[in-house]
């Protein structure tokens, strides 16, 4: 096979799974600072017009992520990110 | 054989592609990030009552928000007209500048209530805010290439 070839294919790939391994971090973290929400929440530490507030903010820190983090995979980022908010969107409406 | 061969000429195109619809990291629009990123997190502490911080009043905040709505808009015009231009850098713009705006009126409801955020709902605020900047920054410099 020419080395060219498999070396730029190959560099797509880990491109690829770095893309995703980024994005999965960010993603992991905007997760987190939603349940440490939740639980200031639960706890009576957080009002719940501020609450919706933040999660409004932290909604367009996903976009953010999902959309402009990873320029390379754009297309395939978009499409987890579609179905993970689908996912966020069945879960708010079953708190 | 032929499968590989096809599917390696098809990730060939496809990363050539990308190459080329790809615009390069501009330290310009680096620097307008963070730029913004300084005056909105400001903004944010400026506003927020501690026992060593009594928040100034609205006025300044009309003031601070009217300042910040020019820096933005002038960022988002630069990345609009931009060499190379990249319809993803005008858009992380925008977001973060549709996050300014609504934290200026976030803000403003919190003052007229309670003379100004609490500093545990200021450091809720902050790390959200600060992970959009940052995903903006991320953005910026994943672009193909060496800054011009």
């Amino acid at each position: 096979m020419n080395k060219r070839l498999k070396a730029s294919a190959k560099e797509f790939l880990t491109g690829l799974v770095a893309a995703y391994r980024d994005c999965g971090q960010d993603l992991v973290s905007s997760s987190q600072r939603v349940q440490g929400w939740l639980d200031d929440l639960a706890a009576g530490n957080l009002s719940e017009d501020t609450f919706q507030y933040l999660l409004t903010s932290e909604k367009r820190t996903v976009d953010q992520i999902l959309r402009t983090n990873t320029i390379q995979n754009r297309a395939a980022v978009q499409h987890v990110g579609d179905l993970l908010k689908d996912a966020i969107a069945r879960f708010v409406q079953k708190i | 054989m032929k499968r590989r061969l096809l599917l390696i000429g098809a990730l060939t195109i496809f990363c050539g592609c990308a190459a080329l619809n790809q615009a390069r990291q501009d330290p310009i629009a680096t620097n307008y990030i963070s730029q913004l990123a300084g005056m909105h997190l400001t903004m944010i502490d400026e506003f927020t009552l501690t026992s060593t911080n009594t928040p100034p009043p609205v006025s300044e905040l009309h003031s601070t928000c009217r300042d910040g709505n020019r820096m933005f808009r002038q960022a988002i015009f630069y990345a609009d007209n931009i060499s190379g231009k990249d319809s993803t850098r005008s858009q992380a713009l925008e977001n973060l500048g549709e996050q300014f705006h609504d934290d200026c009126s976030f803000i403003e409801k919190n003052l007229k209530k309670s003379d100004g955020l609490s500093r545990a709902d200021a450091d809720r605020l902050i790390s959200t805010v600060t992970a959009n900047y940052n995903a903006a920054l991320n953005g910026e410099k994943s672009r193909n290439g060496p800054a011009k």
